[in-house]
């Protein structure tokens, strides 16, 4: 096929009396040499540097969606000084567990090897656990026995490992595994452990429950926030007055008022954001920004606007929520199905889909001409 | 809110946006590649009589590279970084064949074009594949015996070319199935890897070792030795065992020399190959002598003489490469290579799914050890072996090869992309919901 | 997945290492071997570009053009046939039939290839054909001739293969570099081609022969390094020495009884050198005799000199012993063995041979001007003085008493090497030697093939080179 094609082709030819004698040619090809190596240059180069920004760009998405790529948390029901009973260690869709600590779960307790057992989070089944060679593993009290018959972790369930008992809670593909089943009062390996009535209520509870439960804490959070607000501009506020009551002039309080009002102005494209820019702030401290910038392009690389980074408080970076989810006092004893409803919980399909396009079309380029 | 404001905040955006437009990444690189491909194709088209193709070419190239950068990206989220530099290579290989075309009555160059066209297919079918397919446990098993059934095949019924039983004849057309069997040979390592299964896929790679060794095709055996043994260390992390193995290929070599006649000849010419300039040493010397006429800069593209190397376009195209464009040029295209790995690893890192992460890895290193074997052979640093430069060599089986490699990357990249917007935009709604109170309250 | 994150970052590490070393590997070869390989005789591209350049002119140190172009675009070389023929293996002839002359190593500066882009505009707008750059050379063509006369009308050297090489040892400039037998560039017939003694093999730069007793130089200066008493040591020379059921033995099997370093030196006492290098041990003398650029890759910027080998394996009593003695597969060139004696006259430091004095563009530009270099530190100075000292002895009272020249004081080493040639036993005659005298910083090295004793046939060349010298002294 390609000869035939290349067989036509050949078939045309130009006016040779266009053709350039071969020393002139000579002469352009050799001075031609330093112009393809300056763009060869460049094109590594800038290459290098698309790299280089997207690596750097990766980091600071870790940073900002730090539970980004977890199915769920195995939180501690038993374990040691190193690792303390409420403490959460995020589950990744695959990993291996272990005392070393580059194990995705580092469980430093007594019983557990370096690297004792490995999971893997199916979809519809659970995570799924297969201890290694010589390791033992059980999951609410069944053991490992072969590789033919593999253990899975449901939402709720317990994992014992050497001395340690961790509980899982799925935030992802929730819906396809279920929950643990309900446990019976008699307990299974471990000791004491008398079911609370919470617990046992908490684990019978729907997924709708769950969720108004986590709506319930979201509009407590809201309310507080919304008075850090409130105090934080009454403090400004109290400030310009200050600064006006000593007898500067009133372009102060122009700028205080004029700019609490203006809502932060939302900024999709995260992938792009041009390479060394700073750390993107949180939306009170963009309030607090001042704005003699006016008219004036803001100087590129050390702006910090676009600071309205699309930020959520998550489970593992917000001290405040940690301590509202994990230790309440209502919440002591049952540690993981009540406190915060699946992640897949409040995006719909439809929904999750609508923003994929979105994000796509943003990072690249889908929707830039329409 | 007030008016004011709120047209301020449109304005910090239109700017914003603006900026961002100016200074997104692809712009330049895009820009830079094609112009090189523009003025060289158009260079050479006027290199003794003229001939359209290379005008055609001169505008073909670039829209090509322009078109699979740029606008494939739309219709699923591939990495365009990976994108450019792969078709900047492929797009190298187009344009040295085309050169050493004129005036040697060959149309090497409008052939590799078209395959190129190929390869860009190959590759959306193996980025589809990777991002589509659900049930793997089923395919790799439909693969692996497909694989393994065509590898076996030159055994039968194939022809000899440069001392190697390794190409089929299909219609007219000649195959190497072991380049095509490359891509299966990763997924189903990375698929039994992931899931711990050891037999299978050391079955399968033990298989095609000895096929390929029957095959005299060495070259390629060594490049899939060396992913196995690299992708086996990634997923378990055993070192004694790849130690072992390693050992065990030193030992192998070892054997080798020390059994066959043609090994050894082939290590004394690596040697000191201008004693053997007569025979066997010639290529080599060829390839050392016009390397060194290159020098720095190079003769200047389109001089020199290129095609006193034997196999110029497939195994020596770097030592064309350098002759032409100079040392400094061959080297930056090293560089080009060197950040696709870089950039390989990258996505096999940020995948969430094991098989996804070996996958992505094995690619990249199997691109990475291919390019050192061919390079290091040209240069002498090692053995000549024959392979072929990926992306470059002229050759359809190993471009369309090549570029299912990048699929299977880019496959990855755009899973990865998937989860990444899906946990972006969770976090998202969460922020918009928190938000939400406060701007009605305005 | 952390873990394998990890590992993915080690294979990275490792195939990115790879494509550096090979990259690094590609630079550092074609820097350092990429002239030789230019210069290669089988590269097709200069000759193809003789056809659009008319090569640059080759003139010696006094200003002689021993090669240009004429108007018919043919290489020529001097009128004389005598003169032409000399300088033949220096320069090369226009077939390339002698690896690495002037005319393929420097064919980069002749052909033109170093012209700038903007030269090559003006001249391709002036419509005058490219000229090559002229090449100014070290060498001086009537010192040449004038060997290739010695060994012409010297009865027992007629007809035999050799070497003569004459450097300046304080700068490294080569004089001469004459290799025998010579041919006629311009006229080159298939006998010359079919020659069994191989006309277009360069033995001063490329033949490796042992040396012989002239490497006893560099036994003595390790000796003195190595052994406390050295120099009052008294050896005993029974004619023969057994080591290991074999004999050693000298040449003409003379007997020297009890004798002291410098007298051995002086006689060339083969059983007191063997009994020097057993006293030192092998790794002592191979030390010395690597710091005097044995088993170095020999890269100078102007010459493709072949590596000089002392062995390092199967290495027993009895061929430590010969190599004391300079044979048991001790090999080096002409050239080396000049720059050997040459670093003894310059105080233990060996320079670099340098051939380029000078290369111009037709238009006067100045691409290269000759530069001195030292090459290494061969031993120290006071060691040098004592050799110094011993070769003086053997000129005035030893074997090499036929390269005395009135009025000027002379130090060499003879040597007799022995060698075989298809089978048959040869003895190569060898000498070494040098000019003391600021004015005349000249050292030699002459090397007749199958030509017998050194003292008897090797030292007189070199005693008619060193009068050349002293009644014509080049510029």
């Amino acid at each position: 096929m390609p000869s035939e094609i290349t067989d036509f082709l050949s078939s045309i030819t130009l006016p040779s009396d266009l053709a350039v004698p071969a020393e002139i040619y000579e002469l352009i090809a050799q001075a031609a040499r330093y112009w393809f190596l300056l763009l060869m240059a460049i094109i590594v180069w800038r290459s290098f540097r698309w790299y280089r920004r997207d690596r750097r760009q990766a980091k600071k998405r870790l940073k900002l969606l730090p539970d980004a790529g977890f199915v769920g948390e195995m939180v501690v029901i038993e374990g040691n000084e190193a690792l303390k009973r409420g403490q959460a260690l995020p589950v990744p869709r695959e990993g291996t567990l272990g005392t070393l600590r580059t194990n995705d779960l580092c469980v430093p307790v007594e019983g557990v090897a370096r690297r004792h057992l490995w999971f893997r989070f199916d979809e519809g089944e659970g995570l799924r656990i297969e201890p290694m060679r010589g390791q033992t593993a059980s999951v609410d009290g069944e053991p490992f026995k072969s590789r033919r018959e593999p253990l899975y972790m449901a939402h709720g369930s317990r994992l014992y490992v050497g001395k340690a008992q961790l509980r899982l809670r799925l935030f992802a593909g929730f819906e396809g595994t279920g929950y643990a089943p309900r446990r019976d009062g008699e307990g299974s390996g471990s000791e004491g452990q008398a079911q609370p009535p919470e617990q046992a209520q908490a684990a019978a509870m729907t997924q709708q429950q769950a969720m108004q439960q986590w709506m319930a804490q979201q509009q407590y959070m809201m309310q507080q926030q919304l008075w850090q607000q409130q105090a934080y501009q009454q403090w400004l506020m109290q400030q310009a007055a200050l600064q006006q009551a000593a007898g500067r002039n009133g372009q102060a309080e122009e700028g205080a008022d004029g700019e609490e009002a203006e809502p932060p102005v939302r900024d999709d494209s995260i992938f792009m954001r041009p390479a060394g820019e700073r750390a993107p702030a949180l939306p009170q401290e963009m309030e607090a920004e001042p704005d003699e910038a006016e008219g004036v392009e803001p100087s590129d690389e050390s702006s910090p606007e676009g600071g309205d980074w699309p930020y959520a408080p998550s489970p593992h970076s917000d001290a405040e929520w940690e301590d509202l989810a994990y230790f309440g006092d209502e919440m002591d004893e049952d540690l993981t199905d009540a406190a915060a409803p699946p992640r897949s919980a409040y995006v719909g399909h439809d929904e999750a889909e609508r923003a994929k396009r979105k994000v796509w079309d943003r990072y690249f380029g889908g929707g830039r001409g329409r | 809110m007030s008016r004011r404001s709120q047209a301020r905040a449109e304005a910090r955006r239109a700017a914003q946006s603006a900026r961002r437009q100016r200074r997104r990444p692809d712009r330049m690189l895009l820009s830079a590649i094609m112009l090189f491909f523009f003025t060289a194709f158009l260079l050479v088209s006027f290199n003794g009589e003229l001939e359209w193709e290379g005008f055609a070419l001169a505008v073909i190239v670039p829209v090509l590279i322009r078109l699979s950068t740029m606008w494939l990206p739309r219709f699923f989220p591939a990495d365009k970084l990976l994108l450019a530099i792969a078709n900047f290579l492929c797009a190298l290989g187009v344009l040295i064949l085309y050169t050493t075309d004129r005036g040697a009555g060959t149309s090497r160059g409008i052939q590799q074009a078209i395959y190129y066209g190929a390869g860009i297919i190959a590759m959306l079918a193996c980025i589809f594949v990777v991002r589509y397919v659900r049930r793997w446990g089923f395919l790799i098993k439909v693969i692996m015996l497909g694989a393994a059934a065509l590898l076996a095949l030159p055994l039968a019924i194939g022809t000899e070319q440069n001392g190697a039983t390794n190409w089929i004849n299909i219609g007219g057309t000649s195959v190497q199935p072991s380049e095509l069997v490359k891509l299966a040979l990763l997924l189903i390592l990375s698929w039994y890897m992931s899931r711990r299964r050891f037999l299978p896929w050391f079955a399968f790679a033990v298989f095609s070792l000895l096929v390929l060794m029957l095959q005299q095709d060495l070259g390629t055996a060594l490049i899939y030795y060396a992913t196995t043994l690299f992708l086996f260390y990634a997923s378990t992390g055993n070192l004694p065992l790849t130690g072992l193995g390693l050992v065990g290929a030193g030992g192998a070599a070892a054997l080798g020399y020390a059994m066959f006649a043609h090994v050894k000849k082939r290590v004394a010419i690596w040697r000191n190959p201008w004693i053997y300039y007569e025979t066997s040493g010639y290529q080599i010397v060829q390839m050392l002598m016009a390397i060194a006429s290159g020098g720095l800069f190079g003769v200047g593209l389109g001089l020199g003489a290129p095609r006193v190397i034997p196999v110029y376009f497939t195994d020596c195209i770097f030592a064309v490469i350098c002759e032409q464009f100079g040392v400094i040029f061959g080297a930056l295209v090293l560089a080009m290579y060197v950040i696709l790995i870089l950039r390989g690893v990258s996505i096999a890192s940020a995948a969430r799914s094991s098989f996804h992460a070996l996958l992505a890895m094995g690619a990249t290193v199997m691109l990475g050890i291919q390019t050192f074997i061919i390079i290091g052979g040209v240069l002498k640093l090692i053995p000549l072996t024959g392979v072929t430069m990926p992306f470059v060599s002229y050759g359809g089986t190993s471009l369309v090869s090549c570029m299912g490699l990048i699929g299977l990357i880019q496959g990855v990249a755009s899973v990865n992309q998937d989860d990444l917007a899906y946990d972006y935009e969770i976090s998202h709604t969460l922020q918009e919901e928190a938000m939400m109170p406060e701007a009605d309250r305005e | 997945m952390k873990q394998q994150k990890l590992r993915f970052r080690v294979l990275a590490f490792v195939v990115i290492g790879l494509l550096t070393l090979a990259g690094v590997y590609g630079v550092y070869s074609v820097s350092t071997y990429g002239s030789r390989w230019i210069s290669s005789t089988r590269n097709t591209r200069y000759r193809s570009a003789k056809s659009s350049v008319i090569p640059g002119d080759i003139i010696d140190r006094r200003g002689v053009v021993v090669a240009t172009t004429d108007e018919n675009g043919d290489r020529v070389y001097q009128s004389n046939i005598l003169s032409r023929s000399s300088m033949v293996h220096l320069l090369g002839d226009d077939e390339g039939n002698i690896a690495n002359g002037v005319e393929s190593f420097q064919a980069n500066y002749l052909l033109g290839f170093e012209t700038s882009l903007t030269e090559r505009v003006t001249a391709f707008l002036s419509g005058e054909t490219r000229r090559g750059d002229n090449v100014t050379i070290t060498a001086d063509s009537r010192l040449c001739t004038e060997i290739v006369n010695i060994f012409r009308n010297t009865s027992n050297l007629k007809g035999k293969c050799g070497a003569v090489v004459v450097m300046n040892y304080k700068t490294g400039e080569v004089l001469a570099l004459v290799s025998l037998p010579v041919y006629d560039p311009q006229n080159i017939t298939d006998q010359i081609r079919n020659s069994s003694q191989h006309p277009f093999w360069n033995r001063a730069l490329q033949g490796t022969l042992p040396p012989g007793s002239t490497f006893k130089i560099i036994t003595a200066v390790a000796a003195l390094e190595n052994l406390p008493d050295a120099e009052t040591h008294v050896f005993t020379c029974t004619g023969a020495t057994q080591v290991m059921d074999h004999v050693i033995h000298d040449y003409n099997m003379d007997q020297h009884g009890d004798i002291t370093l410098d007298k051995a030196f002086r006689v060339s006492c083969n059983n007191a050198f063997a009994q020097a290098a057993l006293m030192m041990g092998d790794t002592a003398l191979r030390r010395m005799a690597e710091s005097f650029g044995f088993n170095d890759n020999f890269l100078f910027r102007d010459l493709v000199v072949e590596n000089s080998v002392y062995p390092t394996e199967n290495r027993n009593s009895f061929e430590i012993a010969w190599s004391g003695a300079g044979q048991s597969q001790v090999v080096a060139t002409p050239m080396h063995m000049c720059m050997v004696a040459a670093a003894i006259a310059n105080d233990g430091v060996m320079m670099e041979p340098r051939l380029l004095s000078l290369v111009e563009s037709p238009t006067g530009n100045v691409r290269l001007r000759y530069s001195q270099k030292v090459y290494r530190t061969a031993c120290s100075p006071e060691l040098a003085e004592i050799i110094d000292g011993y070769m003086k002895d053997v000129v005035r009272s030893g074997t090499g008493t036929r390269a005395q020249v009135s009025g000027l004081t002379i130090a060499g080493k003879t040597g007799s090497a022995e060698g075989s040639d298809n089978g048959v036993d040869v003895t190569h005659a060898w000498f070494v030697g040098y000019i003391d005298s600021d004015q005349y910083p000249y050292a030699i090295s002459v090397l007749v093939e199958n030509g017998g004793s050194g003292g008897s046939v090797a030292a007189p060349v070199a005693r008619q080179v060193f009068e050349y010298l002293r009644d014509n002294l080049p510029s």
